[in-house]
């Protein structure tokens, strides 16, 4: 018995981290320099974005100025982030402000 | 320079000599500014090209430069590389024909976009366009600076006629 308590505390403790723990985001920001045809690319290839929504998070990057393209653990962010700076992309990642 | 087209799995674009040479030495100039770089914060170019990870801290951004930058940097210089070597010139020719397999052309892709962003921060490019081409000589720049800049333009709008080309190509 004590030993079922114990695992589901476990369980307990990883879902609240994983439930209520905001979670990480990566945003790619505007800069005057990369291509529109470009930065959709990536977004196709590298996150897998069909064209409508390459397009859209394209978009929104280009005219606001900043688009999250992806949330998660830290770790995956950290990814992520790297990679578009691989790809000269401007991004960062940072806690979900929602 | 008609640009980049498909060539079967391949992507090709003829060169003539001097653009060719240019672009090889660009790519070798941008790839000996990230091998050589100092810290962080003393060259806006290399804080583009290397940017900082975390915006709202400065210890989280230091902390993952550590572990990431170094190979970052290197993938960077060995794009530039590859672009300057794969329009080697052979002596007595008059243009290079690049031909590219999915891989180098990922690198083009990458290479292209560090220099053109190293070209468009020294320029001060914005949205808007560049600064010291406003004319009317308001900016406080020297006609000579201004013809700098034009002429840096003329080449950064070359680059990115290439590149979108190179794009499309890869992207049919």
């Amino acid at each position: 018995m004590a030993d079922t308590l114990e695992r589901t505390d476990e369980r307990t403790e990883q879902w609240q981290q994983t439930v209520l723990e905001r979670p990480w985001v990566t945003i790619v920001w505007n800069d005057p320099v990369n291509l529109v045809s470009y930065v959709e690319w990536i977004f196709r290839t590298y996150f897998g974005f069909d064209r409508t929504e390459a397009h859209r998070l394209t978009m929104l990057v280009h005219n606001e100025g900043k688009a999250v393209v992806a949330s998660g653990t830290r770790e995956e962010m950290e990814r992520h982030v790297t990679a578009m700076h691989g790809f000269g992309l401007w991004a960062t990642l940072q806690k979900d402000e929602a | 320079m008609n640009g980049f087209r498909r060539s079967g799995d391949d992507v090709v674009a003829k060169f003539g000599l001097e653009d060719a040479e240019l672009l090889a030495t660009l790519a070798r100039q941008v790839a000996v500014l990230i091998a050589d770089r100092g810290e962080p914060g003393d060259d806006p170019v290399l804080d583009r090209l290397l940017p900082d990870a975390y915006r709202d801290s400065a210890e989280d951004a230091a902390e993952f430069r550590r572990f990431t930058e170094s190979e970052l940097g290197d993938q960077k210089v060995a794009n530039a590389l590859a672009i300057a070597e794969s329009l080697d010139t052979s002596p007595g020719s008059k243009n290079v024909t690049v031909r590219l397999d999915a891989g180098d052309a990922m690198s083009w892709l990458r290479a292209l976009t560090d220099i053109r962003l190293a070209l468009g921060t020294r320029l001060g490019l914005t949205d808007e366009g560049v600064p010291d081409l406003g004319g009317g000589g308001s900016g406080g720049g020297s006609e000579h600076d201004a013809d700098q800049s034009a002429l840096t333009y003329a080449i950064y709008s070359w680059l990115s006629a290439v590149q979108e080309s190179l794009v499309h190509a890869v992207d049919r």
